[in-house]
């Protein structure tokens, strides 16, 4: 039964409660993410190493998730890479919210680089406990 | 250098994406021989490993006075 409300709430073959904006053509790279949901709501983690909370940017536009962060880099005056991983210093990716979420009710930290962003599934699609009461 | 990180599975949650590395790592960049090692110092922020090493003062380049 429980397995059935989650289905109803995001099927699957739609794309489930989140899609990626595809089409993009803006610069910045894509920070790795993992995205889960729970009967709660939906959870997103990203990996934006060198992004403090000063330069990070968590917006909701109308059904859209952007996250947006710049990398702050501690180089010693005068020193030039000889080897660098990681060049460009923006991360930037979207993603489309589902109606089930409570776009109103977004809760983001960030720690030691990692972002966390908690969308709660509206009320009326959280399970819940019916009581019974004895007749 | 080395280090691991462990994401936790939900069992109960239904994924939709999952990137992110968990696990071991290990990387190892190999110096120059002018390296001090007694001169390395370490820094951690916002998940960015910053390592400073310098080089010995004896093989530092210095200008000869000429007279």
């Amino acid at each position: 039964m429980a397995r059935n409300v989650s289905e109803v709430a995001a099927p699957e073959s739609k794309g489930g409660a989140v899609q990626q904006t595809r089409g993009r053509t803006e610069a910045g790279m894509r920070a790795p993410v993992d995205i889960y949901e729970d009967g709660e709501g939906i959870t997103l983690e990203a990996d934006m190493p060198g992004v403090s909370r000063e330069r990070l940017d968590v917006r909701v536009d109308g059904d859209t998730l952007l996250l947006e962060g710049n990398v702050q880099f501690e180089l010693p005056k005068d020193a030039e890479a000889m080897y660098a991983d990681v060049r460009s210093t923006v991360y930037r990716r979207s993603f489309v919210l589902s109606r089930e979420l409570e776009t109103s009710n977004i809760q983001a930290t960030l720690k030691d680089g990692v972002l966390t962003v908690r969308i709660p599934k509206r009320a009326e699609l959280r399970p819940r406990r019916i009581e019974v009461r004895t007749a | 250098m080395s280090g691991e990180r462990n994401i936790p599975v939900h069992d109960e949650a239904t994924y939709y994406r999952q990137e992110r590395f968990s696990g071991e790592f290990r990387r190892a960049i190999s110096l120059g021989d002018d390296v001090d090692p007694d001169k390395v110092e370490a820094k951690y922020r916002d998940g960015i490993l910053q390592i400073q090493v310098r080089r010995r003062e004896s093989a530092k380049p210095r200008q000869i006075e000429i007279h």
